[in-house]
C-alpha cells in the first residue's frame, strides 16, 4: 500500500466538517485529514502542507467553493478536488467541471461519501 | 413570548447547513424552471419575537408572502417574504423582461406563490430528509399586506416566535433580499431541537 | 382497488376539472371523465399505467419532480402556468391543435402509511386568453401613444416654423407698405384734384387695413412663440385714450357715429404700464365697436375698482349699440380665428386675431378681458387692469395736438443713410416739410465718408443696408467722434423687441418703427434737438 493520502475539508458548518471526519474515520483511518470554516484559514493551511484530496463546500460566506478551489489549483493541478453542493445549477456544473472538479451532492450521506471517495481513489 | 430559547452551536450549526441545502436545492430548481443562473446568498440563521420581525421587515413596508403550513411531528407555519416592489422584480427578471408592467402585476400572485412554494419545498424537504420524518404540507397560498397583518393571521400559538433566516437572490444584475421565516411554538421548538440532537448523535 | 380509492374514484367523475391520482409507482389509479376527455385516453386504457407511460413529454419536467417530491417528502406544490406551459397533452377540441393552459396542484395524500398523490388540473385558458387581449391592448394603445407623440412633436414643430415664417414675411411685407403710404402721403401734397384725392384716401385706407392685418399676425405670432414682452413707462391714461380715440375718428365721423369718453374722477392718470399695448387693446375694441355698429353710440368709459398704495385696479369698458352677440358665440369670441360668425368675415373683413390677440396681451398684464352682451342692443367689452402707481413725479398731461406737427419748424443739416430709393424719399420729403436741410447716404460707408467731413445736427440711420449696415456705421462714428456726440435714430422696419436693445447697443439713442408718420418722427427729434 502506497502512502497514506491527504485531504483537506473547508466548510463553514462544523456539522459537515464531524460528519465528513467521522465517515472517513471508519473507511480510510489512515488518512491525514485537516480541516478548515473558511477559504481564508485553509488558503492559510495549503500553504503548509499539501494535499492530495480536497472537499471544498460550495456556499459559504466570502469566498464560494469555486472560486476556492481556483485558487489551489493555481498552486497544485495535479490534486483532486470535490465540490459539495446542494445547488446543482447547470453552470455550478460546468464551471466546475471545466476546473477539473467533481460535483458532488448534499446532504453528506452515505452515497455522496463514496462516490466522493470513488473519484479520489479512482 | 418575551424568552426566546436557545440553541447550542452544533444544533445552530446543523440547522443552518439543513437550510443551506435547502436554499441550494431551491435555487437549483427556480435556475432550472426560468433557464436562468440564479444565486441564493448563505442563509442567515436568528430567532426573533414577532415585534422584532415586524421591526426588522419595516413596519409600514408592503410585503408579499406566500406560505405553507407544516404539521405532523411538530407544527410551524413558513413563510417566504419579499418587498412587494421586490417580488415584481423577480417576476419581471424571472420572465425574462418582455411581459409589460401591468402583465407582471397580473402575474405576480401566481409567479410568486410557484417561487415561495419552490423555496419552501425545499427548505421542509431538507428538514424532512435530515430528520428522516415526513412532514404534512398545506398547498401554498400567497398574501399581500405590511408584516404585522401578515403575522396575525398565521400565529400559531401565543407563544411563538420566529426562526428567522435571510437570504440574498441575485438574479441578472439584481440583487433581492427576501426573508424566510418559520412561525413556530414552544412545544415545536423542543421538538425540533430534539429531532437535531437525534440527527447530530447519529451522524457523529 | 381499494374501496376508498373506487369511492373517489367516482367522485372525480363529476368535477369540473381534471384528476388523475398516482400510487407510490406513479401507477394512475385515478384519472377522471375531464381528463379522459381532453386527453383522448380512456379512463380504462389509462388506469394501472405509469404516468409517463401515458404522457412521456412530462419526462424531466417540473411537473414530475413535483410529483416525486410528493411522493417521497410528502411535499404539495404548484405548477402554475407562468413558468410551465401546458405541461399535459390536453385539448379543448378534436383536432389537438392547442394545448389548454394549465394551473396544476399538486396535493399529497397518504392513506394507512402509503403516500399517493393526486394530480389536479385547471384549465384557465379562458384567463390567459383574456390576459394576452389586454396585454394586446396595452400594447396597441402605447402604439397609438407613441404615434400621437410624433404627431404632436411634429405639429408644434410646424406651429413654430409657422410662427417664424409669419413673423418674417410680415417684416419683409411691411418694407413696401412703408413705401405706399409714404408715397400716398407725397402724392397727396402735390395739389391733387378732387377726384384724385379720393383715389389716394382709398388707397391710403386700405394700405392702413393691410397695415393693421399684418400687425396682427406679427403680433399673434409673437404671442403663440411667447415672444412678445411688456414694457414698463410712465404714461398718462387719459392722453392713451385720447390718442386712440383721435385714431379711430375719421371712420366714426364716415358712420356719423358719436363717441364719448368717461373717466371716473377717483382715477389718477400717471401709471407705470406698457402703454402702447393698452393702446392696442383698446384700439382693437373701439373698432370693433364701430365696425359693428351701425348707428347709436360709442362709450369709453374707465373706473377704479381697487387701489392700494402700489397699484390700483382699473377697468375700462367700451359699449355700442350695434348688433350684439348671443351668449354661445360670447364664449368663443376670444378664441383665435372667431368672429361672431364666419359670414362676419366676408362681411366685416378682419383677421379675426384682435380679440385673440387683446386677450393674450391682457393675460400677459395679468388682468382680465370680457363681454357682457345682448343680441340687437350692443355690447360690452371690458378690460381689468392692474397698473402699478406712478408715485414719484406725476407726468404732466399734456395732450399733444395732432395738428402740431406739420407747423412745425426746425432747421440744420441732417443726414438720412438709407438705402432704399422709396424710404429716401419719404424721409427726404418728411424732413424737408419741417425745415431741415437733408443730405442722403446710401449706405453705413458712404455715411462715415460724409460724416468725416461734414456735421450734422442729427443722423437718421436705417439698419440694414449693403456694403455697411447701420449697426457698424454707428459704431464707426461713435469711434471718430470727438467730444460732441451727434444723436443717432435708427429708422428701423424690424419690430422685434431685441431689435430696440442691438440699436442701442450699436450706440444709437432712439429708434424709429417704419412706417412711421410725420408726428412719430416729429415727437422723436423734439426730444433730441
Amino acid at each position: 500500500m502506497s502512502k497514506a493520502k491527504s485531504l483537506l475539508i473547508v466548510d463553514d458548518s462544523k456539522v459537515s466538517r464531524m460528519m465528513l471526519i467521522a465517515m472517513l474515520k471508519d473507511l480510510h483511518p489512515d488518512w491525514i485529514v485537516e480541516e478548515s470554516a473558511n477559504a481564508e484559514q485553509a488558503l492559510q493551511v495549503n500553504k503548509q502542507k499539501d494535499f492530495d484530496f480536497y472537499s471544498v463546500d460550495f456556499n459559504m460566506p466570502g469566498k464560494n467553493g469555486l472560486e476556492l478551489i481556483a485558487e489551489f489549483k493555481n498552486n497544485k493541478p495535479s490534486a483532486k478536488y470535490a465540490l459539495l453542493t446542494a445547488n446543482i445549477q447547470e453552470h455550478i456544473q460546468k464551471s466546475a467541471a471545466e476546473m477539473g472538479a467533481k460535483c458532488i451532492n448534499k446532504p453528506i450521506t452515505d452515497t455522496s461519501i463514496s462516490i466522493m471517495l470513488n473519484y479520489f481513489n479512482g | 413570548m418575551d424568552k426566546i430559547p436557545q440553541m447550542d452551536e452544533l444544533e445552530l450549526d446543523l440547522l443552518n447547513e439543513i437550510f443551506n441545502v435547502g436554499v441550494g436545492n431551491a435555487a437549483a430548481s427556480l435556475s432550472q424552471m426560468v433557464k436562468q443562473e440564479i444565486k441564493l446568498s448563505v442563509p442567515e440563521i436568528d430567532f426573533l419575537t414577532s415585534d422584532q420581525l415586524i421591526k426588522v421587515l419595516g413596519q409600514d413596508k408592503l410585503l408579499c408572502s406566500v406560505s405553507q403550513k407544516v404539521s405532523g411531528p411538530l407544527v410551524a407555519q413558513s413563510i417566504l417574504l419579499f418587498p412587494d416592489v421586490d417580488s415584481l422584480e423577480i417576476v419581471r427578471k424571472m420572465l425574462g423582461n418582455q411581459i409589460s408592467d401591468a402583465g407582471i402585476a397580473e402575474l405576480q400572485n401566481e409567479a410568486m406563490t410557484e417561487i415561495g412554494n419552490i423555496v419552501l419545498n425545499a427548505c421542509i424537504g431538507s428538514l424532512s430528509e435530515a430528520f428522516s420524518q415526513t412532514f404534512i404540507i398545506d398547498l401554498p397560498e400567497f398574501e399581500r399586506a405590511i408584516p404585522a397583518i401578515l403575522l396575525e393571521s398565521r400565529q400559531l400559538s401565543s407563544d411563538s416566535f420566529i426562526l428567522f433566516i435571510r437570504i440574498e437572490l441575485s438574479l441578472s444584475e439584481s440583487k433581492i433580499t427576501g426573508y424566510l421565516a418559520f412561525l413556530i411554538g414552544g412545544a415545536s421548538f423542543s421538538i425540533l431541537q430534539k429531532s437535531l440532537n437525534k440527527t447530530l448523535s447519529s451522524l457523529i | 382497488m381499494s374501496d376508498i380509492t373506487s369511492l373517489f374514484q367516482s367522485l372525480s367523475q363529476c368535477l369540473d376539472l381534471g384528476i388523475i391520482g398516482v400510487d407510490q409507482n406513479k401507477r394512475i389509479i385515478i384519472y377522471n371523465k375531464w381528463v379522459a376527455e381532453r386527453s383522448a385516453i380512456t379512463e380504462s386504457n389509462a388506469l394501472g399505467k405509469e404516468l409517463s407511460e401515458i404522457f412521456p413529454d412530462i419526462n424531466a419536467t417540473r411537473l414530475l419532480t413535483t410529483i416525486d417530491d410528493a411522493l417521497k417528502h410528502g411535499l404539495p406544490a404548484i405548477v402554475s402556468n407562468v413558468f410551465n406551459r401546458t405541461p399535459l397533452p390536453l385539448y379543448n377540441n378534436a383536432k389537438k391543435t392547442e394545448r389548454i393552459n394549465q394551473n396544476i396542484n399538486i396535493i399529497p395524500i397518504k392513506n394507512e402509511n402509503v403516500q399517493y398523490c393526486i394530480i389536479q388540473i385547471n384549465d384557465i385558458s379562458a384567463s390567459v386568453d383574456r390576459e394576452k387581449a389586454l396585454e394586446q391592448q396595452v400594447r396597441e394603445r402605447k402604439e397609438i401613444e407613441q404615434e400621437l407623440r410624433i404627431t404632436l412633436r411634429k405639429l408644434e414643430d410646424a406651429s413654430k416654423i409657422k410662427g417664424e415664417f409669419l413673423a418674417s414675411m410680415s417684416h419683409e411685407i411691411r418694407t413696401p407698405i412703408n413705401g405706399i403710404i409714404g408715397v400716398t402721403r407725397l402724392l397727396k401734397d402735390t395739389s391733387p384734384s378732387s377726384q384724385q384725392s379720393e383715389f389716394l384716401d382709398i388707397i391710403d385706407n386700405s394700405v392702413q387695413l393691410l397695415l393693421t392685418v399684418i400687425n396682427d399676425i406679427l403680433d399673434f405670432s409673437k404671442l403663440e412663440a411667447g415672444k412678445l414682452s411688456l414694457h414698463e413707462v410712465e404714461f398718462d391714461l387719459e392722453k392713451t385714450l385720447n390718442d386712440v380715440i383721435a385714431l379711430v375718428k375719421p371712420s366714426l365721423e364716415c358712420k356719423n357715429l358719436k363717441i364719448s369718453n368717461f373717466i371716473d374722477n377717483k382715477l389718477e392718470l400717471s401709471y407705470l404700464g406698457d402703454d402702447n399695448r393698452i393702446k392696442q387693446v383698446i384700439l382693437n375694441l373701439i373698432s370693433n365697436a364701430i365696425k359693428f355698429t351701425d348707428n347709436g353710440e360709442i362709450k369709453v368709459a374707465s373706473q377704479l375698482i381697487k387701489a392700494n398704495e402700489h397699484s390700483a385696479i382699473i377697468k375700462i369698458s367700451i359699449s355700442d349699440t350695434g348688433i350684439g352677440i348671443d351668449t354661445q358665440t360670447q364664449e368663443l369670441l376670444f378664441d383665435k380665428f372667431t368672429q361672431a360668425d364666419s359670414s362676419t368675415t366676408r362681411k366685416y373683413g378682419g383677421t379675426g386675431l384682435g380679440l385673440a390677440i387683446s386677450k393674450n396681451i391682457i393675460e400677459l398684464m395679468h388682468g382680465s378681458i370680457g363681454v357682457e352682451s345682448t343680441p340687437g342692443q350692443g355690447s360690452t367689452f371690458w378690460i381689468n387692469v392692474e397698473l402699478k402707481r406712478n408715485n414719484k413725479k406725476p407726468v404732466k398731461a399734456t395732450v399733444i395736438k395732432k395738428d402740431k406737427a406739420a407747423k412745425q419748424s426746425f432747421s440744420g443739416k441732417v443726414l438720412l443713410v438709407e438705402d432704399v430709393v422709396v424710404n429716401q424719399l419719404i424721409a427726404k420729403s418728411f424732413l424737408k416739410n419741417i425745415g431741415f436741410n437733408v443730405v442722403i447716404a446710401n449706405n453705413g460707408q458712404e455715411a462715415l465718408d460724409m460724416c468725416a467731413d461734414q456735421e450734422f445736427k442729427l443722423i437718421f440711420m436705417d439698419c440694414q443696408m449693403p456694403v455697411m449696415d447701420g449697426f457698424d456705421a454707428t459704431r464707426h462714428i461713435r469711434e471718430m467722434e470727438s467730444d460732441q456726440r451727434t444723436p443717432i435714430i435708427a429708422l428701423t422696419a424690424l419690430a422685434m423687441k431685441d431689435d430696440a436693445q442691438l440699436c442701442f447697443d450699436a450706440g444709437m439713442d432712439d429708434y424709429i418703427t417704419k412706417p412711421y408718420e410725420l408726428s412719430d418722427l416729429i415727437t422723436c427729434i423734439e426730444k433730441w434737438v
